[in-house]
């Protein structure tokens, strides 16, 4: 099964939409409520990136059993030091977005421990390319 | 008569019933019920026991009164020689102070029969206290009040992953029927079963909690009464008061728990938040991202706006009653009942719920993943078939509720929608009008 997404660049108040539909369907699903705990926590994150960092992203989700897998890929800036944005407490979140509440350099290592494999391809103007598998019993 | 109607498959008590003869079969109940627990079938509303969650929306909307909730019998006081009113801090409202006293109304209960009154107000102050120290000491944050019993329903039926937020506390009710049975049977030298506390309750989900309490075997309560009925029986013995007798009253910060924020009032932490109306708490539930939620400390959460006063059961208008409740509370003082050595003669374990509420789980679609997923695509394709303004003629709240009935429960199909049906006929009618043509031809 699979669902797709559309998310806007600076869209902040629809931002979260995907993770709680996501969340409605695999409580449908019957899942375990700690996984769909990481997977809304995991997806809410990825779509906070597209929305604070870049210009438009697509998001898809696909469930098979025993694993969930997510696909966001986005057409932006890219991550120019992947290493750095996976360290905690990094952001280069631009001021606007930091008083918004968001930046705080947690999105990256907390998709990252809600996961069980991530993987990120990213090129400098032009986009980011972040997938990440979590699975179940 | 409609009090002996059982519903199908009863493993729940409900107290939202239905009186068959008034209902016409219209669509207002289904609409607004916030469990999609009600579906109009042979021409009458039938609700779903593992759905609903007694909030009294259906109740409230009816146009024919066909909705009502079941409370005690008033007659019940008679087989107690010791009887106890547990009036709800919002029934402290129903009645205006300048020309009735509070003193009054408690007067006036004593001559319908109530030897004794023990405001749920100041069960609510205990409870203030109690929370505070469960706060202190709990790591599972934040916690959800478990006052609104229609709200624990409804976390327990749709919002199973909050399960372990509820507090795990005696709601105000319960805590001032343990106690007042309890200084009753002391009084009078009573025995336990000669001791009945009864509730004047503004809903019906109360008279549930009762009846089936979530988070313990047997509630304390005896009765639950509608506040209607008392409201209309105190007004009625008004004249034969002769005497106004003296009461004691529950302090502010307990009597404030009959509207919207005041038991968040007494919730010393940083990050809290009120939440009324049953829609309303369902948005919140929904939408409310789990990073926003986590960082919460507290959370009050009524099924009624604007709290406890805009019960169904409640007669006055809700909002004069919410101003009334907060006029009174400002002339009451802080609590004198001393909660702390309340507590301490108690002990913690008073407060606390004998086991965890347990979830419904009625959203999953199937036990089996893969069955699961398949039920999933069947409704969402059924759903795009479908007109998709929820129109409410095929008997269900909405068209996305049809194509769930159709795929899980196999009883309706799809021409049960009048928009599909009516396409079925115009192509009947194509194709012989077409045949027709051709023979002509």
């Amino acid at each position: 099964m699979d669902r797709k997404y559309i998310i806007e660049g600076g869209n902040f108040s629809e931002a979260g939409f995907a993770s709680s539909d996501v969340k409605k369907l695999l409580k449908k699903l019957g899942l375990p409520t700690n996984i769909i705990k990481k997977v809304a926590i995991a997806m809410y994150e990825a779509e906070i990136n597209v929305v604070a960092h870049a210009y438009r992203g697509e998001m898809e989700f696909k469930i098979v059993p025993g694993q969930i897998r997510v696909t966001v890929q986005d057409e932006g800036p890219g991550i120019p030091d992947v290493e750095l944005a996976f360290t905690e407490g990094f952001s280069t979140a631009s001021s606007k977005v930091r008083e918004m509440g968001f930046g705080a350099g947690m999105g990256l290592p907390n998709i990252k421990r809600n996961t069980d494999e991530i993987s990120l391809h990213t090129e400098v103007e032009k986009g980011t390319k972040l997938s990440f598998i979590i699975n179940f019993t | 008569m409609a009090e002996n109607i059982r519903r199908k498959n009863n493993k729940y008590f409900h107290s939202v019933r239905l009186k068959e003869d008034l209902c016409v079969g219209c669509t207002h109940c289904l609409r607004t019920c916030p469990t999609e627990a009600i579906r109009v079938i042979d021409g009458k509303a039938v609700i779903s026991e593992q759905r609903c969650i007694d909030c009294g929306e259906c109740i409230r909307t009816c146009p024919t009164d066909a909705k009502y909730a079941l409370t005690s019998p008033f007659k019940m006081i008679e087989n107690f020689k010791y009887r106890v009113a547990l009036p709800a801090p919002s029934f402290m409202a129903q009645f205006d102070s300048d020309k009735i006293s509070l003193d009054k109304v408690y007067t006036a209960l004593n001559l319908i029969g109530f030897q004794y009154i023990f405001e749920v107000a100041a069960a609510a102050e205990l409870v203030n206290f109690a929370t505070e120290q469960y706060l202190k000491k709990t790591k599972k944050k934040p916690l959800i009040s478990s006052a609104c019993p229609a709200v624990i329903r409804l976390i327990l039926t749709r919002f199973p992953e909050y399960v372990d937020n509820i507090a795990m506390l005696e709601p105000p009710m319960d805590i001032a029927a343990k106690i007042s049975k309890e200084l009753v049977m002391e009084k009078e030298q009573a025995k336990e079963s000669e001791v009945g506390v009864f509730f004047i309750s503004p809903c019906a989900a109360k008279v549930t909690a009762v009846k089936e309490p979530a988070g313990k075997e047997k509630s304390p309560v005896t009765g639950v009464f509608s506040m209607t009925e008392i409201y209309d029986r105190v007004m009625s013995v008004l004249k034969d008061i002769k005497k106004i007798k003296k009461f004691e009253h529950a302090g502010k910060m307990g009597i404030i728990w009959g509207v919207h924020e005041g038991e968040l009032q007494s919730a010393h932490v940083k990050k809290k938040v009120a939440v009324a109306g049953i829609h309303n708490v369902i948005s919140f539930f929904e939408n409310i991202g789990l990073k926003v939620f986590n960082n919460l400390d507290f959370i009050e959460a009524q099924a009624c706006i604007p709290g406890c006063v805009g019960g169904v059961l409640a007669p006055t208008d809700k909002f004069l009653a919410k101003i009334r409740l907060k006029e009174l509370a400002t002339k009451l003082k802080i609590s004198q009942l001393h909660p702390e050595k309340i507590i301490k003669k108690y002990n913690m374990d008073f407060f606390l719920l004998e086991k965890k509420p347990e979830p419904r789980n009625i959203s999953k679609l199937d036990t089996d993943l893969i069955k699961a997923m398949e039920k999933s695509e069947q409704i969402d394709q059924l759903t795009e078939e479908f007109p998709g303004i929820d129109c409410g003629i095929c008997g269900c709240p909405t068209c996305r509720a049809l194509a769930e009935d159709i795929v899980l429960e196999g009883k309706l199909s799809k021409f049960d929608c009048i928009f599909i049906l009516k396409q079925k006929i115009k192509n009947i009618k194509d194709e012989l009008e077409s045949n027709d043509n051709f023979k002509k031809k």
